[in-house]
């Protein structure tokens, strides 16, 4: 199998990849260093390798690379760079919401997409939105007394 | 299933002619979710059609028109007072999955797990297919049998989905079992069902996942016309059509609890399409 | 030693020291770690639930493109070992090689393929001719013990390294009993007898990371292994064994971990990449994809539970009998453990005299059991406290009211301490701190308890009800588990923590400075914490058996005592210098600060590090020390539960899950929290969704995500986490565990919530829609 030449904007930047046509975008982040974006399951079920494409979360392993050919995706290194944390980690951070941590990478995504799109969600529709983002540690409560805490302060005019 | 090539088409021209060129390697792909569940021998050649003009929802009189290549997500967000789409999408799969996913692609390809498949035999409308064969197509007929599906979708493109819009005196539900919400279905049901002056004119109930292929209960439908919607309807209805299929338990059910969970997302369905029909219980 | 109330680092809910590393998504996993030019492993497994290799041809995998190593039985080490890791000598058989003639599950390994690529090694593995003479396989608990059954180990070197009862030709692997009183004499007093079948299902501990490891060869020669894993030196040892080297020769490194819940409390894929690694002297990744760990990884046993009682009318229990067989899969290694543990922290909870108790763990050629959260106390809970209720209701006693009559209480013992020990006699013990009777009241005033309606006053479709459990579980393997740690001071004050202790993801590296910074009157972020590395830091048997914060927790507190001591000493001759003088019972640590205690004077702790390392007198201060606990401390809790049953499918939805737990002082009580609710959660799953499906081959069908069905956000209940403190004496600050007895709850009490809003009692787990369906037809008849 030949690689072919894709482009897209990462975080930001317009970048160029080879890509084997079979590859997902998973393996193509992850092999050009961006560790960020971790995985479990392959298989589009978990969430833990949640990406932002054009604004949606969407699961990398599921998407073909060549399928972001001349779009926007976005992954948890454009997000608290250093010391400073995103609000959405800092919630989760602080909440207690991070245990294994392993799952946290894709929650913060999923709800940076979701805040983008609708800065003060109910708890009912972070449900709906946050469905897509396994985590076997926490029982999500405090995941979702954390987003929650986001959306009120988006509320209380903090955006 | 694997890719050994990839192609973006731009026009639906361009997409009838490299399926004709590529032939049987040829995979239009829209939002690619489906391909862990396809498995196939040899490599795909995929020709991403996403960069083509088939999305959106309009409202054209008492229908709506809906792009191929409308996600399953765009159908949960959007909101009219005829819409009952977002009821079924909100409860498919998961968030990142309906982002990406296409009604296309679900009504092309049909799992017995598949929703939109379910929910538009029920709704009714229609499929407009351009590319080699460009046509207008019932969905009733569409889904009629799997060959005909087959047939209808073999080197088609679907270009958009019309279904009516659910106004006054109309109503619909989707019942949809399963263990956990990212699931998979083990079993659904969906009901359209219209009163005029006081009757059921019109009535159409499907169901799925219990079956590899989502079938109507005309024989329900028949009974229900005519009638006059009573939540005692519902004891009288039976089921004889479905009590000759074979059916197709999921998790491990048997066959007596399948049959019987079935029915009851089928009244389910039903009771709650006739409520909606008449304004409120009655 | 000061009330909690005075603490000033212990039982605050501090930030986790890892988690905003984590939440950027730095590279701290193992998955991250690996070298860019790492070889891969993919395994060829069994397809055959039972059959002997007659011929493997590996020539022409061997030619493939990018394949470097071809590993099967013929051309690596035969030496038996077993992959649980536990404290050595095992109570386990040592049933296992690398690579064996036979196999015995689907699932089970044939031949390893190390290419340059992952896609490589799968063509290879593909090219892999195999033929297998297919045997007679043993699924079911009576094919095991039926005359004549297929045997499953019939290799003449698995044994077991201590004199324990082992008996492969029978298929089985281990028998653990106890008698207390007269369990008969018990049977007849009883004004009431009952005798219930249960069965608990397969499950799998579903940890976000799959299962991963990676070698490489340092330039000395030495094999360093980096692997998510809850048993550094458990699989130091157990990889030297399997290769036939010197534990000396290898390195293991945990970094940070995906979740393990018990099922990285193994030795799985360490051997082959380490022998991979040293033979091709390059780095080797192996990861298993998510269907290989279902089908491969290690399991919660399925129990079939047998148990009696005899009651009393006025409440008095006068027997209990539990009978277990316990379906251990194709392996033993948990196999007289789990067992131990369904009976010691169990029986315990409740006074009865006449006890009696025999599990007998069976081999199959089904998937592998292991260590899982709980530990066999989670399905022994589930016949226990869903009979409480039985008895309750038989008696027309509120089923809270007769958990209080007669559950445990603080300062008695039970003969299960005693009798139950991990292939030995355990450890008499009585019971320290226990607030259960205030978790019980606590949790019933949240749930509101009060509005509880009996069943029979409920007709509509969608029925309300509520149940309750309660459980107890153990902090530690006394007497046999050992934890460590070091501490060192730096030039500024600040302190390298080290521990063998293994942080899968619970926090136990802050909680673990926590306490340092207690004892040291100090911050938490004054700790640089370096846990579990094989080479750096000193022993522990790792995480398990809840013993982290209780055994390595109290490690470390001694540690810091010792440290403690010594900068007292340095402190003390500061202050002398510069004219005060203070005996060392006049000064304290605070703030950072040797200060003395009428205030006088204090000097900093960058000035006493300074001091020591570069003025006067210089050393080190630092100190190393372990701990072994002498018994193992119980916490406890009380589980209610409201959902919601339509009776026409069976569908359950809970709606409301409340958790009142003692955990002794809650060393960082939002860990502890989080701990509780995800622990909750996983066992409300498994009461509701989670369970192998097998075909006839005894393959797993539903081996992924889609179709083995862990609950997201959106099917979560409400959750509320009530911390009841109380003080163990012998724990760090007063501390328990935590983290396994919150799993224990979901099968009893939302079978006794199913019971309390339909009058159907289950009793197989889990408790699908059709089962649910089936025990309410009965009810109607
Ligand atoms: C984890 C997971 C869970 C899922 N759960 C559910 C669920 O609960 N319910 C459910 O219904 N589905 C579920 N799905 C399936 C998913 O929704 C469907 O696969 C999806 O809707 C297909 O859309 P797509 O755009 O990704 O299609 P693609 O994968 O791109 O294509 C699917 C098929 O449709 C054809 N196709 C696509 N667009 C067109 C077009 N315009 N004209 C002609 N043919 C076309 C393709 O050639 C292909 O054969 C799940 C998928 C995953 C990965
Ligand atoms: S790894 Fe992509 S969804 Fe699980
Ligand atoms: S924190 Fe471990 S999976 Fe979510």
């Amino acid at each position: 199998m030949t690689t072919r030449k894709i482009s897209f904007t990462l975080n930001g930047e317009h970048k160029e990849f080879d890509v084997l046509p079979n590859e997902r975008l998973l393996s193509l982040l992850r092999r050009n260093g961006f560790k960020g974006t971790k995985y479990g399951c392959l298989e589009g079920a978990c969430g833990t390798c949640t990406v932002i494409l054009d604004g949606k979360a969407v699961n990398s392993c599921l998407v073909f690379a060549f399928q972001v050919n001349g779009r926007s995706v976005q992954t948890v290194e454009s997000l608290g760079i250093g010391e400073k944390l995103h609000e959405i980690q800092e919630a989760l951070v602080s909440e207690g919401a991070v245990q294994c941590g392993y799952c946290t990478p894709g929650i913060v995504l999923s709800a940076k997409a979701m805040f983008d799109e609708n800065p003060t969600p109910t708890v009912d529709e972070i449900k709906v939105q946050i469905d897509g983002n396994l985590c076997r540690c926490t029982g999500y409560e405090k995941i979702l007394v954390a987003i929650d805490k986001v959306s009120k302060s988006h509320n209380q005019g903090g955006k | 299933m694997r890719v050994k090539d990839f192609i973006f088409a731009s026009k639906i021209s361009e997409v009838a002619s490299l399926m004709r060129e590529i032939g049987d390697s040829a995979f239009l792909m829209a939002g690619g979710t489906s391909t862990y569940f396809i498995a196939s021998k040899t490599s795909k050649v995929a020709i991403d059609i996403t960069k083509l003009p088939l999305k959106g929802i309009s409202r054209v009189n008492d229908n709506y028109k809906i792009g191929a290549l409308t996600t399953i997500n765009e159908l949960q967000k959007f909101k009219d007072e005829g819409w009952v789409l977002d009821r079924v999408a909100r409860i498919i799969a998961n968030q990142q999955i309906r982002n990406i996913s296409t009604i296309g692609g679900n009504l092309a390809r049909v799992f017995y797990w598949s929703d939109m498949p379910v929910a538009l035999l029920a709704l009714g409308g229609s499929l407009k297919f351009s590319g080699i064969a460009s046509r207008h197509v019932k969905i009733a007929e569409v889904f009629s049998k799997p060959h005909s599906h087959k047939d209808v979708f073999t080197a088609s493109i679907l270009d958009y989905i019309e279904i009516p819009a659910a106004t006054k005196g109309m109503g619909f539900s989707y019942q949809k079992e399963t263990r956990t919400y990212g699931a998979f279905s083990s079993a659904t049901a969906a009901a359209f069902i219209k009163i005029e002056e006081g009757v059921i004119s019109e009535a159409r109930v499907a169901i799925g996942s219990v079956l590899p292929f989502p079938v109507r209960l005309t024989d329900v439908e028949d009974f229900l016309v005519g009638k006059r919607p009573e939540c005692k309807l519902l004891g009288e209805i039976h089921f004889d059509k479905l009590a000759k299929m074979k059916l197709m338990p999921r998790e491990f059910m048997t066959d007596e609890f399948c049959i019987h969970l079935i029915k009851i997302k089928a009244k389910d369905a039903i009771c709650e399409a006739m409520k909606e029909a008449m304004g409120g219980c009655k | 030693m000061k009330p909690v109330t005075k603490m000033t680092v212990v039982n605050k809910p501090l930030r986790k020291i890892d988690s905003s590393a984590l939440s950027q998504g730095k590279k701290l996993y193992t998955g991250d770690l690996a070298p860019e030019h790492s070889l891969y492993v993919k395994m060829l497994w069994s397809p055959h639930a039972h059959a002997n290799i007659k011929k493997i041809d590996i020539s022409k995998a061997e030619k493939m493109p990018g394949v470097k190593l071809v590993l099967y039985h013929e051309n690596v080490p035969r030496i038996p070992h077993c992959t649980a890791g536990q404290g050595y000598p095992e109570p386990s058989p040592y049933d296992t090689f690398m690579f064996d003639k036979k196999v015995r599950f689907v699932g089970d390994r044939v031949a390893a393929v190390v290419a340059e690529t992952p896609d490589q090694a799968e063509e290879a593995i593909k090219a892999i001719e195999v033929e297998y003479e297919i045997l007679k396989p043993v699924f079911t608990y009576d094919e095991a013990l039926a005359d004549n059954a297929p045997i499953i180990h019939d290799e003449p070197e698995a044994f077991v390294p201590i004199p324990i009862p082992y008996e492969p030709k029978k298929n089985i692997v281990a028998k653990v009993g106890m008698k207390a009183g007269d369990f008969e004499k018990g049977m007849k007093e009883a004004d009431f007898t009952f005798d219930e079948l249960y069965e608990t299902p397969y499950a799998q501990h579903c940890p976000i990371e799959g299962y991963i490891s990676w070698a490489q060869i340092d330039p000395y020669g030495r094999i360093f292994i980096t692997t998510s894993t809850q048993v550094p030196f458990h699989t130091r040892r157990i990889v030297a064994r399997t290769l036939g080297i010197p534990v000396q020769k290898i390195r293991v490194i945990k970094p940070r971990i995906g979740g393990g819940f018990g099922c990285k409390q193994e030795m799985l894929l360490e051997d082959i990449v380490a022998i991979a690694a040293y033979r091709l002297n390059k780095p080797v990744l192996w990861a298993l994809t998510r269907d290989e760990v279902f089908r491969s990884g290690r399991t919660r046993h399925p129990m079939r539970l047998r148990i009696r009682y005899g009651l009393k009318k006025d409440g008095t229990i006068t027997a209990i009998g539990l009978d277990i067989i316990n379906n251990t899969g194709a392996y033993g290694g948990h196999g007289l453990t789990v067992m131990s543990c369904a009976g010691s922290k169990v029986l315990p909870l409740y006074h009865v005299n006449n006890i009696h108790f025999n599990a007998i763990s069976i081999y199959t050629n089904l998937p592998v059991g292991g260590a899982y959260r709980g530990f066999g106390a989670t399905q022994a809970y589930f016949p226990v406290e869903t009979m409480i209720d039985v008895m309750a209701d038989k008696i027309g006693m509120d089923p809270m009211e007769f958990r209080k009559k007669n559950h445990i209480r603080s300062g008695e013992g039970h003969p299960a301490f005693e009798a139950l020990g991990e292939g030995k006699p355990g450890t008499p013990m009585t019971i320290g701190s226990c607030a259960l009777a205030e978790c019980i009241d606590k949790g019933a005033k949240e749930i509101d308890w009060s509005k509880r309606l009996p069943h029979t006053e409920k007709t509509s479709r969608f029925r309300r009800g509520i149940g309750m459990s309660i459980h107890m579980q153990g902090s530690s393997v006394p007497e046999i588990d050992m934890g460590s740690a070091s501490i060192k001071m730096n030039d500024d004050g600040s302190f390298n923590l080290l521990v063998g202790a293994t942080d899968l993801g619970t926090g136990s590296d802050t909680v673990l400075a926590q306490i340092a910074a207690e004892e040291l009157g100090t911050t938490l972020d004054k700790f640089i914490v370096y846990s579990s590395d094989t080479d750096m830091t000193p022993f522990d048997v790792g995480a398990y058996a809840s013993s982290t914060t209780y055994l390595s927790g109290e490690a470390v507190r001694k540690t810091a005592e010792k440290v403690r001591q010594q900068i007292l000493k340095v402190g003390q001759e500061i202050l002398q210098k510069q004219g005060f003088s203070k005996k060392i019972e006049e000064l304290d640590l605070h703030d950072a600060h040797v200060i003395s205690l009428d205030g006088s004077c204090k000097v900093a702790f960058g000035d006493i590090a300074n001091y020591s390392l570069y003025e006067n007198n210089q050393f080190q201060i630092g100190a190393i020390e372990s701990h072994i606990t002498h018994k193992s401390p119980p916490p406890f809790t009380a589980h209610f539960v409201e959902l919601e049953v339509d009776i026409e499918t069976g569908h359950v939805k809970v709606l409301k899950y409340v958790a009142a737990v003692d955990c002794g002082t809650a060393i960082n009580p939002q860990l502890c929290e989080g701990q509780t609710e995800g622990g909750l959660l996983n066992g409300i799953s498994y009461a509701l969704t989670e369970e192998y499906r097998f075909d006839e081959e005894g393959k797993m069908t539903n081996a992924n995500f889609m179709t083995y069905n862990i609950f997201s956000m959106r099917d979560k209940p409400e959750i509320k986490t009530i911390l009841v403190p109380s003080y163990e004496e012998t724990g760090p600050f007063g501390a328990k565990s935590v983290s396994e007895v919150c799993i224990n709850g979901g099968m009893p009490a939302i079978a006794n919530a199913i019971y309390n809003a339909t009058g159907a009692r289950l009793k197989k787990a889990p408790f699908t829609q059709e089962r649910v369906w089936r025990a309410i037809q009965e009810v109607k008849k």
